[in-house]
């Protein structure tokens, strides 16, 4: 019998999709895009996320609603946080306006004048495109078919949508080769060139990929 | 104050936070029809607005705005 339920994420999962948003973003290192592009320590990222995650909020990875989780024994330990990118409500505006509101002044003024590089690796979202945006799953429940789980779940609730569409950092070869079982492909492949990109993001390469269902 | 007046104040706050004196703001105009109105722009420029005009945006009246002519909108109603 499958072990693991998938369910909506609720507010008691929060602390666990912080989690999820945090080793997602450092994608295998110890860079937090977070802290280093706004000069923050993680305490703060994780306190700011929190918040953020709590407000009602939907179309964004800090909505909660954007959040599917698998459990087990009553422990959340596995999520994606996805939803179609529209074009009349760009997730980007909404994730800023959330940021905005909660960032201290000095990090934007911070990020305006030293992060600019880490700009360079935006991939925009695939208009009417489910995109998973944070894929985690607690390491101790990897290679048991929970991305699967998930993803399945996500599609089920989104029907009309012909195009799936993920982004991952080029040197998480165990991501992308989970993610190329799943159907998915490279379609794009971002470099920055700048060395100093390596101060504010974990790798200098990202890769756009695209699963189509039509 | 008048419509025009807080689309003047407001064009300023877009020319300075995106560096371009020459930059003409429209009602219509969305991030996609500016250069450079990133996630951090946007958010430079949000802040620069609310020190500009002395007001504090709430979440979900940010979430509202979808274009230069909401943004107008929702000044004057704060104003």
């Amino acid at each position: 019998m499958n072990p693991y339920k998938i369910r909506d994420a609720r507010t008691g999962d929060v602390d666990f999709i912080v989690t999820a948003i945090i080793e997602a973003e450092k994608s295998g290192s110890n860079t937090l895009s977070y802290s280093t592009v706004f000069n923050l320590p993680e305490t703060e990222v994780r306190d700011i996320m929190r918040s953020m995650l709590l407000e009602e909020i939907d179309g964004c990875e800090f909505s909660l609603s954007s959040y599917l989780v698998a459990e087990t024994d009553g422990n959340p330990v596995g999520t994606i946080g996805a939803w179609v990118e529209k074009s009349d409500a760009p997730s980007k505006t909404i994730k800023s306006n959330l940021l905005g509101y909660y960032l201290p002044k000095s990090s934007l003024v911070y990020a305006s004048r030293e992060s600019g590089v880490a700009s360079e690796l935006i991939i925009e979202n695939v208009k009417d495109a489910l995109s998973f945006v944070i894929v985690y799953i607690a390491p101790e429940h990897r290679g048991k078919g929970l991305f699967s789980l998930l993803a399945d779940e996500h599609l089920r609730r989104n029907k009309d949508v012909e195009e799936l569409s993920i982004q991952v950092m080029a040197n998480n070869h165990f991501a992308i080769q989970s993610y190329e079982r799943y159907g998915f492909s490279k379609f794009l492949v971002k470099t920055c060139n700048n060395p100093d990109i390596l101060n504010f993001l974990p790798y200098h390469e990202k890769a756009l990929m695209k699963k189509s269902l039509k | 104050m008048e419509e025009k007046d807080v689309h003047d104040k407001l064009e300023t706050s877009f020319r300075k936070v995106f560096n371009n004196n020459s930059l003409a703001i429209e009602r219509s105009m969305t991030a996609n029809d500016i250069e450079k109105w990133d996630s951090l722009t946007h958010m430079l420029l949000i802040s620069e607005i609310e020190d500009s005009f002395e007001i504090r945006f709430k979440l979900k009246e940010l979430n509202k705005m979808k274009n230069v002519g909401d943004m107008i909108d929702m000044i004057i109603t704060k104003l």
